[in-house]
């Protein structure tokens, strides 16, 4: 699971059944990506789907002729992995060299890191 | 066995052989009258006549074959002739023979020949499997080595663009895209869960949308599955050397008839460049997998890019004239193909059955000569002869009784004094519990039948079987062999055999 890369549309896809209210069907999916501005074609989204099935994050169960799309992952495992893949590539695992980059690039606001010391204090 | 499966096969691969001549002339013939489609489709016709051993019955090869049997026969006939100028008296004798004579013949036939075809068809059997099973090992490494190197194409406007071209040809199927920098040339992989190949995603979006439209046009077309058919056939006929011609005229018309398809989705003279541009481009990549070497060498790959870039060129709409033309030509080779035929399983019944009804034909001629000779009628003497050995050896009344309306009055008075004294004499019945006798009675009875035919010796044949059906005692008939015709002992001697097992007597030993 954790080296299986994923494309940038497959990730949207991912991101749209988290969202929804997994199990989702094809025509589902969509609604979804159309009204994001996405009006991909219908093999597009087969071939994204299949793909996603053989990397192992997705599940369909045939209800008669139709799909039923269920994630194998959940979006906070998903950041997880990819966090920990992120910070062992970018900054050598080194957790806190990610913080204080965070922090002098002032990407952090003031409330985020309040709340980011309440959670640790809290462990 | 072997024998039908030889001559089934080659006779498929000579009807076969012929129908691909044909083809392979017709197609050169028409060269520019017909389309790539249809010299591509109507090797259909070849294939279908070297894989179906279906055919009406009447046909060349069931002709050629009874033929080449009547010509194997007239050495049997030689025997016949003989016949012809025999006396009367010897008819019998002769014909005795004939049967025999036909048998051993065909019997030879079958033994000199039948060990040597059991060779050669099961020699024929492993050279095809062999074929098959380093075909499929060929193509599987291939597959395997494309899908190892290969990574999918993660660009959203590729599959965009490739599902444009699925839905324009009606596919409904979504094809994966994948690419592979290994390979020489686009490819459609996979029989199940078919994909686009590339061996290089950096194209022009026109090169790309028209190097997938080709490959899903084979897609569409099945191109493999022909392709795996026309295999299978090269595989059974593996030593027709017309059939590899007929391979590599069908993988070129493949590449030909698919481009003829994808231009005739073109629009301008412009858009027919720019494919032949691509083409070109697609060729000139180079592969480390020689996996295009197996099927062409470079110079014929050269000579096919060379042709295929010139049809697309020159490119026609088929005016009426050729669309009728190629109607009619697909009638004429259709039609050829099916009667030309084949040796069909059928056909070596018929022949067998013909040697049987010739059999049948000469043992009634025979029973026919049997009849006439003045000897063949049994005396009343003889028949007092058979029915006292007779009763001297079984209390059956109804064996005796055959032969008591043809027995002289002094032979009939015999019969009582003969079972008082006979083995069995003073036996009871199990069934009554009474002795068993013979009365003046029953042979008064038996004696009122006037026969108005004579006993002859056809009649102590099916005497002497049935007894020997009922009861498979020799001792019983032993006495009738004299006076037995040699077909009666033979079938007699064939019954003792198949109680007692087999070749435990011989026919001959009693002539």
């Amino acid at each position: 699971m954790e080296n299986k890369k994923i494309s940038d549309a497959e990730l949207e896809i991912m991101k749209i059944i988290w969202d929804g209210s997994p199990p989702m069907l094809f025509a589902q999916i969509t609604d979804a990506l159309a009204k994001s501005g996405k009006n991909w074609q219908k093999n597009t989204l087969i071939t994204l789907l299949s793909r996603l099935m053989e990397k192992g994050y997705l599940k369909a169960n045939k209800h008669g002729r139709k799909n039923e799309y269920i994630p194998l992952i959940t979006e906070q495992e998903f950041q997880s992995v990819q966090t920990r893949n992120f910070v062992d590539r970018i900054y050598k695992g080194d957790v806190s060299g990610l913080v204080t980059q965070l922090v002098n690039s002032e990407m952090l606001t003031e409330s985020e890191y309040a709340e980011l010391k309440k959670i640790l204090e809290m462990k | 066995m072997a024998w039908t499966i030889l001559s089934l096969v080659l006779s498929l691969s000579l009807t076969g052989g012929l129908m691909i001549i044909l083809i392979f002339f017709v197609n050169l013939v028409f060269l520019k009258k017909t389309s790539c489609r249809w010299r591509y489709y109507i090797w259909i016709v070849a294939i279908a006549r070297l894989l179906l051993p279906f055919a009406p019955e009447k046909n060349l090869i069931t002709n050629l074959g009874a033929h080449v049997y009547s010509m194997l026969q007239s050495t049997s006939n030689t025997n016949n002739s003989v016949f012809q100028k025999t006396k009367d008296t010897d008819i019998v004798t002769v014909f005795e023979n004939i049967p025999e004579k036909l048998e051993v013949i065909h019997k030879n036939n079958i033994l000199v020949l039948g060990n040597a075809k059991g060779y050669l068809c099961l020699f024929w059997l492993m050279m095809a499997l062999l074929f098959f099973i380093y075909k499929v090992t060929i193509y599987r490494s291939f597959a395997k080595f494309v899908q190892a190197g290969s990574i999918p194409v993660d660009d959203i406007s590729r599959i965009e663009t490739l599902s444009t071209a699925e839905s324009k040809l009606g596919i409904n199927k979504a094809i994966d895209l994948w690419v592979n920098p290994l390979i020489s040339s686009p490819m459609l992989i996979g029989f199940f869960h078919p994909r686009i190949v590339l061996p290089d995603i950096n194209l022009s979006e026109q090169a790309f949308y028209y190097t997938v439209l080709h490959e899903l046009v084979h897609y569409k077309r099945k191109d493999m599955f022909y392709k795996w058919i026309v295999q299978v056939v090269v595989c059974i006929h593996w030593f027709n050397p017309l059939v590899y011609i007929a391979n590599r005229s069908i993988s070129h018309l493949c590449e030909l008839s698919c481009d003829e398809y994808v231009v005739s989705l073109l629009n301008s003279k412009e858009q027919c460049k720019e494919y032949a541009s691509t083409i070109l481009n697609a060729m000139a990549h180079p592969g480390s997998y020689k996996e295009r070497s197996s099927t062409l060498t470079l110079g014929e790959n050269k000579k096919l890019l060379k042709e295929r870039l010139k049809s697309i060129m020159n490119n026609k709409k088929n005016t009426t004239f050729n669309k009728a033309l190629m109607v009619i030509l697909t009638g004429i080779i259709t039609f050829t193909g099916i009667f030309t035929g084949s040796y069909t399983v059928g056909a070596s019944n018929n022949a067998n059955s013909e040697l049987q009804s010739q059999t049948e034909t000469l043992l009634r001629q025979r029973k026919i000569a049997v009849n006439k000779s003045k000897d063949d009628t049994i005396s009343a003497s003889e028949a007092d002869k058979m029915a006292l050995a007779l009763i001297d050896k079984s209390w059956m009344w109804e064996w005796v009784e055959f032969y008591v309306p043809y027995m002289s009055e002094k032979g009939a008075k015999k019969l009582i004094p003969a079972s008082q004294s006979a083995e069995w004499a003073g036996s009871v019945d199990m069934t009554t519990g009474k002795e068993i006798k013979l009365t003046k009675k029953q042979i008064n009875k038996a004696r009122k039948h006037k026969p108005s035919e004579p006993l002859t010796c056809g009649d102590i044949d099916d005497h002497a079987l049935m007894i020997m059906q009922s009861t498979g005692n020799w001792e019983y008939i032993s006495f009738m062999l004299p006076y037995m015709t040699h077909k009666g002992i033979r079938a007699v001697v064939r019954c003792y055999n198949s109680k007692h097992g087999e070749n435990e007597k011989n026919a001959a030993d009693y002539f």
